[in-house]
């Protein structure tokens, strides 16, 4: 049960936050820079968002492919799996992103995300005065506490 | 209720070569699944290359609100992709036994079928002669019938799609003709490693070629 890293974006594609636990691929063998790894991942979900809406079997006011999305109506996926990690995601009614990947046993995790979102990064980061919206931030504060939160959960 | 809504089979370069639904999804038509397919194809690889951890072969199981898709990746790089209704029970299994069996065996073991087609050319290389020389060639396989990618500017017909006297190859007229965001989806593909090395990595594009 390892967490290895964990973005956060805004609904303009800029990463806000990006912190890693463990990385055992290292950044140069997979996107090349962390930038481009970034801007990599955005661009991932992005089309995944589109992908999931797309494929969605229910049939009433389905988003064409290409057009575009508003945020909560149209399906979303949550997360997925690969053969040795799961990416874990959430998008907040205001665009920001979450995401975070694990080791692919761990089940479930979105009530976790909302957790994370409503009581570690709106209590740490948004409420804080000095923080301007928008830009990327780095608090001490905000990672202990989502750190903490992490290895208190994964005890259960 | 359901559980399976659909099924697609794709092959090694990212082209659809099934696909069938079991539950009638009214809104998505035909070239809406092939842009899909290319789609999952090209996300499937980011996310190898994406991953925290080595050794990582590519999205397993992708989890949404109202379904869930389950990929299954063969050694020779074919997909079988199935769309089910969230929480269904033993998919993989169904993947990787049932439906894999069936596919080597009715179509694979078909001595017609036609979607391996350049197996010989694939171990070569595609060759470029005469006035193609310079221009790359894609596996026939890889497009719809009738298109052939002689570069990666412009598409060219072979045979003029029946009952569409305006489609010309460069409009971007909306869909009188989908063969632009097919090619630019193409190109995106054939960017990744695995389309690359799969061309021929020896084979230098025009636009390589021209730097």
């Amino acid at each position: 049960m390892v967490c290895y890293n964990f973005y956060i974006f805004n609904r303009q594609g800029t990463c806000l936050c990006y912190h890693e636990w463990q990385r055992p691929k290292s950044v140069k063998q997979g996107a090349g820079t962390p930038s481009d790894d970034q801007k990599m991942m955005f661009g991932l979900f992005f089309s995944l968002k589109t992908f999931a809406a797309a494929m969605d079997p229910r049939t009433e006011n389905k988003a064409q492919l290409g057009g575009p999305l508003r945020i909560g109506g149209a399906c979303t996926f949550h997360s997925y799996a690969t053969n040795n990690y799961k990416l874990h995601f959430l998008e907040s009614p205001s665009g920001i992103k979450i995401i975070l990947n694990t080791s692919p046993e761990i089940g479930d995790l979105r009530d976790h995300l909302s957790t994370i979102y409503g009581s570690i990064y709106v209590e740490y980061v948004l409420k804080n005065p000095v923080y301007m919206p928008g830009k990327p931030f780095r608090c001490q504060y905000f990672i202990g506490a989502l750190t903490k939160y992490l290895q208190d959960c994964r005890l259960t | 209720m359901p559980a399976l809504y659909a099924l697609y089979v794709i092959n090694k370069s990212g082209g659809l070569i099934y696909y069938k639904e079991f539950v009638p999804i009214a809104s998505l038509n035909l070239n809406d699944t092939l842009r899909l397919a290319s789609i999952w194809h090209s996300l499937h690889a980011i996310a190898a290359q994406l991953s925290p951890a080595q050794g990582c072969t590519g999205i397993d199981l992708l989890l949404t609100e109202t379904f869930d898709l389950h990929c299954f990746q063969t050694l020779t790089g074919t997909k079988f992709l199935l769309v089910v209704e969230p929480r269904t029970p033993d998919v993989a299994e169904l993947l990787r036994t049932t439906i894999y069996e069936l596919y080597t065996d009715y179509v694979l073991k078909n001595p017609h079928d036609e979607s391996q087609h350049h197996g010989l050319r694939e171990e070569q290389g595609p060759r470029a002669e005469g006035k193609d020389k310079g221009k790359t060639i894609v596996p026939r396989s890889a497009l719809p019938p009738g298109l052939q990618l002689t570069n990666y500017l412009s598409v060219q017909w072979t045979q003029k799609p029946r009952g569409r006297s305006n489609c010309s190859p460069t409009s971007t007229g909306n869909d009188g003709c989908d063969v632009p965001k097919y090619a630019t989806l193409l190109m995106a593909a054939q960017q990744h490693d695995t389309v690359r090395n799969f061309k021929g990595a020896n084979d230098p594009g025009p636009a390589e070629k021209s730097m």
